[in-house]
């Protein structure tokens, strides 16, 4: 009898065990990472002008700190050239951050990154 | 069938009573000292050869003494020879409890006997006084059932190298003295040998994965599954089978089992990880092990 349960303990354990599929960051696509994006591709560079920029993480990372940076203008909320939010909005499988970046009277490309973690991605936009 | 190295020492025993007048204590067996006056017996081990020693110098008259033995205890089941002691000159008499006497190798714990003990004179008559019927269950503790290890293993999906500590849960209590190269039954090699374990691994050795391993608990990751003990040493494995196997092989384990971990996740943007599993294989020993090292094996003691 005991030799039976131990054989069925035994075969139980061969049927549940089995390798988990490790984790591979290559193998994450684009729409599960952070992503960064703006409401206009080109900006006036009369130091007024302004876009909104939003920082989309998945759903799963919850409710986290991305960090927006720019190497023109200035964002609204901090009035600097970078600033923190929360990504504070939840819709469908994914949660927003978003601030407004005013232009300067500079002209070109410029740079805007949405950091969290040690994720991390940008986008660009053209002051004229 | 019991082993040569017994038969061996029976005769040596047999000799050595003869000709010399003093008992001699075989090795590695456990003596169970016999008061014919007091009509006792100390305890019994399970598991592990033994022998019946005591001094006749208070029962006078003893010269001859037969031991018998029956599974249970009352009046049911058949008396089987044991061994018939004769009475030195230094008033000591001594006998083997041999392999195979019941049909198992040794007395099962948590098992009933009954030892019968006739005491006879020179003339061969019986004497009441110094004989006894003895029942007896081997008794076991509950840590008889665990044992504690240590071990490394590897997974091989995160080709993982781990070091762990476990609890073995076994199916029968476990005599640590039993010399499983004596234990000839299948089945009691089996329950033995197989133990299921759980346990913890605070370390991680090496791994290659993408994203690190990650403990599950504060204390380490999880694992459990099944052991078996001694799997190079015993009567089934030509190798070792001196004192030099028995001290090394037989506190040694083979376990296959579940080791359950953590991995950070790979979206960096999510900072949970991910609860992973894989099945592994590793070689431990037993915390008893630590005895074998003198000194230095106090710093393994748990």
């Amino acid at each position: 009898m005991m030799s039976r349960l131990i054989v069925a303990i035994t075969i139980c354990l061969c049927l549940v065990s089995g390798c988990s599929k490790l984790e591979d960051p290559d193998a994450i696509n684009n729409d599960a990472k952070i992503q960064v994006t703006t409401s206009r591709a080109t900006l006036l560079s009369n130091a007024s002008d302004t876009t909104l920029v939003i920082a989309r993480v998945p759903a799963d990372a919850g409710v986290v700190d991305v960090t927006f940076s720019t190497t023109n203008g200035k964002f609204i909320q901090s009035a600097d050239k970078s600033v923190k939010q929360q990504t504070d909005s939840l819709s469908a499988n994914y949660r927003y951050a978003r601030v407004i970046l005013r232009s300067d009277t500079s002209k070109g490309t410029v740079y805007i990154t949405a950091e969290s973690g040690t994720a991390r991605n940008r986008t660009t936009i053209t002051f004229n | 069938m019991p082993g040569w190295k017994f038969i061996i020492a029976s005769v040596l025993l047999f000799i050595c009573l003869r000709n010399s007048g003093q008992p001699v204590a075989p090795a590695l067996a456990t003596p169970v000292t016999v008061d014919l006056v007091k009509q006792t017996l100390t305890d019994i081990p399970f598991d592990k050869p033994f022998y019946f020693l005591g001094d006749a110098t208070n029962a006078v008259g003893v010269q001859t003494i037969i031991f018998e033995i029956k599974r249970g205890r009352g009046s049911k089941g058949v008396y089987i020879p044991i061994g018939t002691s004769t009475v030195r000159g230094s008033q000591q008499f001594i006998c083997l409890f041999l392999h195979g006497t019941l049909g198992i190798d040794f007395l099962l714990p948590d098992h009933e006997y009954t030892i019968r003990i006739t005491s006879q004179n020179a003339a061969g008559a019986n004497l009441p006084d110094y004989s006894f019927e003895y029942g007896l269950l081997i008794t076991s503790k509950f840590g008889d059932h665990t044992k504690l290890d240590f071990g490394i293993g590897w997974a091989p999906s995160p080709n993982a190298l781990f070091g762990y500590t476990s609890v073995n849960i076994y199916f029968t209590p476990i005599n640590d003295e039993t010399n499983l190269k004596e234990i000839q039954s299948l089945s009691r090699n089996l329950f033995l040998r197989t133990s299921l374990f759980m346990g913890i691994s605070p370390i991680l050795f090496s791994s290659d994965t993408k994203q690190p391993i990650k403990n599950k608990y504060g204390a380490g990751n999880f694992v459990f599954g099944i052991g078996i003990r001694s799997p190079f040493y015993g009567r089934y494995t030509p190798w070792f089978r001196g004192k030099v196997g028995q001290k090394l092989l037989q506190p040694m384990r083979i376990s296959i089992g579940e080791f359950l971990y953590k991995q950070a996740n790979a979206n960096s943007v999510i900072n949970a990880d991910v609860n992973k599993h894989s099945p592994f294989v590793a070689i431990t020993y037993d915390w008893n092990i630590a005895t074998l090292l003198g000194p230095v094996g106090k710093i393994f003691s748990p």
